[in-house]
Parts: C-alpha cells; structure tokens; sequence
C-alpha cells in the first residue's frame, strides 16, 4: 500500500503467512518540507475478527522497529506501534486507527477517523465505490490536522482512493493484493 | 458360491464407491458470513481457483454464498472447503449445499 496525504508519505509493504497474521516494511515521510520520516519492518496481527451475516468487524495491532531521521541528523533507532479497528456493511463503513512512532529523533503520532457509504451496492465482480469522510490528527506538526472527503474505488485485487483536504492539499492511496 | 458372492459384493462397493466422485458436473453452495467487501474477499477465490477438483468459482456479497463448479468426475471436500474458507479470514460456512444446478443458473438466480 503507497499513498500521499497532505504533508505526509505513506508506504507499506506486506506479506501475509497466515489468515492472522504478517509482516513487511512500513515508512513513512511525516512533513515533505522538513523531511522527517521513518523506516521500520513490522509485524501486523488480526486481532479479533467479528463475520456476521451482513457485516464484518475487525480490530488489528502492529508493532515494528527500524530508523527515524530528521533532515541534517544522522538516523536514530526507533519503535513503531499500530492499533485499527473498524465495521462495514455492504452500504457502510467506519474505521478508527491510530499509528504511533518514537525515537531519539523525534515522535509522531497519526489518528485517523473514517467513515463513508457507498451510493450502490456493488458485487464481488464489479467496481465498488466508496464515498468516504477523513478525519485525521498528526501530533508534533504545525498543520496538524486534515479533513479530507475522498473518494475509494477498487475491483480485483486493485483498491485506489483519492481526495483533497480541507487544506487543498491532494490525497491518493494505492493497494494491490498479490 | 461363496467366492461368487464375494466377487459381487465387491463389485457393488466398486461401485458404490465410485459414486462418491459423481460424472456429472455439480455445483455447490457455500454460505459464508461477513463477506461485505470485495477487495478483503479476494483471498476466498485465491485457494479455489488453483484447485483440480474446481472449474469455476463466483462470490456472491449479496448472498452470502461462494459458489464452486466442480470438474466432471472430480470431487472436493466439505472438510476442504471450510478450511480454505478459514484460511482466507472467514468463519467455516454456515452451510454446504451440492446441487445438479448448472453453475451459471446457480450464479445468476436472484436467492
């Protein structure tokens, strides 16, 4: 998964071994002017999954370790977390995450809020659309806050999203299933 | 005499026992709870579609049902499916229905 938010850069990289469990690299540039960022291998678990008859609920956890580095400093070890949970129907969806990043260089924290409806109820086979509401906080930055109304598409194994925050800065997120 | 019925009683579970992969073509219906998202239902189709006994698959969100065609002559398991459904995130099916209905009926009927 790659994608721009705002000020920040986001990518991830992961290869599920089981139903419940994987792992992969996650990085991500915090402030393109500044040039804070982080590199870290992680590991994701599903914590619990709620299949309900027409619903699913999960709530997963990360927790990973790698580098930060802040432009002009030499690059410090550092300590990543993640904790997501979220609902959705076939015609609703909420999600709530939180992704926290220490070390000596700096820390940083990303919470974010979604929620969306899709406009039509779209089968395994065709392109679903989503229209969704982005409600996101980054700690230790000057702008910290974006609410970003976008839009999400995906068909196969291809899932994209993109959208403007409130700020007019662009959002695009890109996730392939291999 | 003995040896004669010997012989049919073994022809007749040959037989019987041929009947467990049957030469016509069934279709079968799985129901499987929290299939919502197309995207994270990707994996259900993963399994299936590298399977030998399977010559066809479709995921029904509306129906709750996955829906495999087997091969002419070829079987797959209750045992086997409920697995590879697990593997891919889900719970076992709820039900597994095997059916002389042609795939494609199966797929396009409304319920």
């Amino acid at each position: 998964m790659t994608g721009v938010s705002g000020d920040s850069f986001n990518l991830e990289f992961y290869r599920s071994y089981t139903a419940r469990e994987a792992w992969g690299l996650h990085a991500m540039a915090f402030d393109r002017s500044e040039n804070d960022g982080f590199a870290a291998l992680q590991h994701n678990w599903l914590l619990k999954r709620w299949n309900l008859p027409n619903a699913q609920a999960n709530t997963y956890a990360g927790i990973g370790a790698g580098v930060a580095k802040r432009e002009g400093a030499s690059a410090r070890p550092a300590a990543v977390g993640a904790f997501r949970a979220d609902y959705e129907t076939r015609r609703i969806y909420t999600a709530f995450e939180v992704k926290g990043m220490t070390s000596e260089a700096f820390n940083r924290s990303v919470t974010s809020v979604e929620t969306g409806f899709a406009p039509y109820l779209a089968e395994f086979d065709e392109l679903n659309t989503w229209i969704i509401l982005q409600a996101k906080h980054t700690s230790g930055m000057d702008d910290n806050f974006d609410l970003i109304p976008k839009l999400r598409f995906f068909k196969d194994n291809i899932f994209v999203e993109a959208g403007v925050t409130h700020r007019g800065k662009p959002m695009a997120s890109l996730m392939i299933h291999f | 005499m003995k040896t004669i019925s010997a012989i049919l009683f073994s022809a007749l579970l040959t037989a019987l026992s041929a009947k467990a992969a049957p030469d016509r073509v069934m279709t079968i219906k799985a129901s499987v709870d929290g299939m919502v998202c197309a995207f994270c239902a990707q994996g259900l189709t993963a399994h299936f579609r590298n399977h030998d006994a399977i010559s066809n698959i479709h995921v029904s969100l509306g129906r709750n049902l996955v829906i495999l065609e087997e091969r002419k002559g070829k079987s797959i398991s209750d045992e086997e499916i409920a697995k590879a459904v697990e593997r891919a995130g889900f719970d076992a099916p709820n039900n597994i229905n095997r059916v002389a209905t042609p795939f494609d009926d199966v797929k396009n009927a409304e319920d």
